[in-house]
């Protein structure tokens, strides 16, 4: 294709995703629309991932390794918009999958809709050995701006007009746990948002139990966008966020491991 | 009646809450059984709850007042269960209200249930200007040992025999964001718990949210309370927790 200016620039940060990203790449290296750039930043990660996107890239001239240090999603994504050259650009996670015509269809779907600043399209949940699926609920709330306040239905797959960044400015490292949210957010201040409900990517869900933590700190950093959100649209002084919390509590029989 | 020796000690510990004491405190002046003590402690509260509790006191002997700085609830209620002489002790909230009958009622299971420790009755939850709403969601869950390991169903009101704390201990001040669903799970694997599907309790329920960092304080409390438990009841080593979280935003009207 054209090396100097591609139509879609695809970025995955990447952070202790050995396990996982070369299923990830593959499924990039299959999209059936090939005129794209793929640009892969590794966070510094202590595990092997960095050594696979390598292999990758080194027999596919479309694959670009950015070797970074930990550094956190936000000033990643930075750092790969700032290199990215497609007129559109993607959001791949680095555990996830796309559906071979996931760029296709999108980048139509901005063909068709010349206003769009930002396309999403609908996905599945798929477990972690990608055996079992379900379709993912989140996108099934309708999009409004006004609506995005309260819930987020702005889910994987994510793709942006490059110039988008010049009216929202990067993303903000101060929100790395909601970066996605408060991104969508200020989008969604100053361009259409489509929805395509076409499942074309692939989200892997996670038995993970580790603390209560990130679920916190993803709660609250969610609350600070909105409340940021609210003030930039001027709601601020009609309108306040009252955020409850939920817990569900269960008790699983622990998984064998293997002595 | 032997005020001495008195049946009941309901007990309360109050922290800034003039709004709604003065309510708590006739509720249970109002009790049907009229064989209680009423201790009360105020706890380091900076508006005037301690001279509505001194005010009540005067016009009734069965009130007992007690004040000091601001230790927190666990610590308050663990001093004044140290100071009931009652045989059985009922806890209060001192925003919240008792039934008429609650007293009467509860005592009664505890009699007609000589091994019971402890007894718990349904709650009504209450808008903060006092109007009933309904019927609380914890009390509708059954009670059992087990699920008590993932749902806190014996809320208000709670009266436990005071052997109870004997062999049980007092609140862990530790867990201050949730020491009553640590006393409940020590509680039920040492005693008998016994559901009294009454509505004796007014819960009141408040529409300034706690604060989402609060919130997360009284959620990993839980959790650390329930894994204590898995650990005492020897199933640690086959099971695990899993705690989820989830939220609801709402855009709400400023007055």
């Amino acid at each position: 294709m054209v090396p100097s200016s591609p139509r879609v620039s695809l970025l995955t940060p990447a952070y202790n995703n050995g396990v996982y990203i070369e299923e990830t790449i593959k499924t990039v290296q299959l999209q059936t629309m090939e005129d794209f750039e793929y640009i892969v930043r590794d966070d510094g990660s202590n595990d092997n991932t960095l050594e696979i996107i390598k292999k990758y890239a080194e027999s596919d001239p479309r694959i670009q390794v950015i070797a970074g240090n930990h550094a956190g999603i936000s000033t990643g994504l930075n750092e790969m918009v700032n290199r990215a050259r497609g007129a559109y650009i993607g959001f791949l996670d680095g555990d996830d999958l796309l559906a071979p015509t996931a760029l296709e269809e999108t980048v139509a779907a901005f063909e068709a809709n010349p206003d769009a600043g930002m396309i999403y399209t609908d996905y599945l949940e798929v477990s972690p050995d990608n055996n079992q699926w379900r379709y993912g609920k989140r996108c099934t709330a309708p999009y409004s701006p006004d609506r995005l306040l309260v819930e987020m239905m702005i889910f994987h797959f994510r793709m942006v007009r490059r110039t988008v960044f010049d009216r929202t400015g990067p993303f903000d490292p101060e929100l790395d746990m909601a970066w996605d949210y408060d991104f969508c957010l200020r989008v969604s201040e100053n361009f259409p948002i489509v929805h395509l409900p076409r499942p074309l990517y692939k989200y892997r869900v996670h038995e993970q139990n580790a603390s209560t933590k990130m679920g916190y700190e993803q709660i609250d950093a969610s609350r600070r966008a909105v409340e940021a959100a609210l003030k930039r649209r001027g709601l601020d002084d009609q309108y306040r966020l009252k955020v409850e919390i939920f817990s569900k509590f269960q008790i699983r029989k622990k998984k064998k491991t293997p002595a | 009646m032997n005020p001495e020796k008195p049946l009941v000690s309901v007990l309360t510990t109050a922290y800034n809450t003039e709004k709604y004491i003065g309510a708590a405190i006739e509720s249970v002046l109002a009790q049907t059984m009229p064989d209680f003590e009423f201790v009360l402690r105020d706890d380091g509260s900076t508006d005037s709850t301690l001279e509505i509790l001194e005010g009540y006191a005067k016009k009734d002997a069965r009130i007992k007042i007690f004040s000091g700085p601001n230790t927190g609830m666990a610590a308050g209620t663990n001093e004044l269960i140290k100071k009931a002489r009652g045989t059985f002790i009922g806890l209060l909230d001192s925003d919240d209200l008792l039934a008429p009958t609650a007293l009467e009622e509860t005592v009664k299971v505890f009699q007609n249930n000589p091994s019971a420790g402890m007894v718990y009755t349904d709650h009504y939850d209450m808008a903060e200007d006092g109007t009933v709403r309904g019927l609380g969601f914890r009390c509708r869950i059954p009670y059992s040992k087990e699920r008590l390991l993932i749902d806190m169903m014996t809320f208000h009101f709670r009266m436990f025999r005071r052997s109870t704390f004997d062999i049980v201990g007092l609140m862990d001040t530790s867990l201050e964001a949730a020491p009553d669903y640590d006393l409940c799970l020590r509680v039920s694997e040492q005693c008998r718990i016994v559901h009294l599907p009454r509505p004796l309790y007014c819960y009141r329920v408040h529409d300034k949210s706690i604060s989402t960092s609060r919130r997360h304080e009284q959620i990993n409390a839980s959790k650390l309370a329930v894994e204590r438990a898995l650990k005492r009841r020897g199933l640690d080593r086959a099971y695990e927790l899993f705690v989820q979280l989830s939220s609801k935003f709402t855009l709400v009207k400023r007055a």
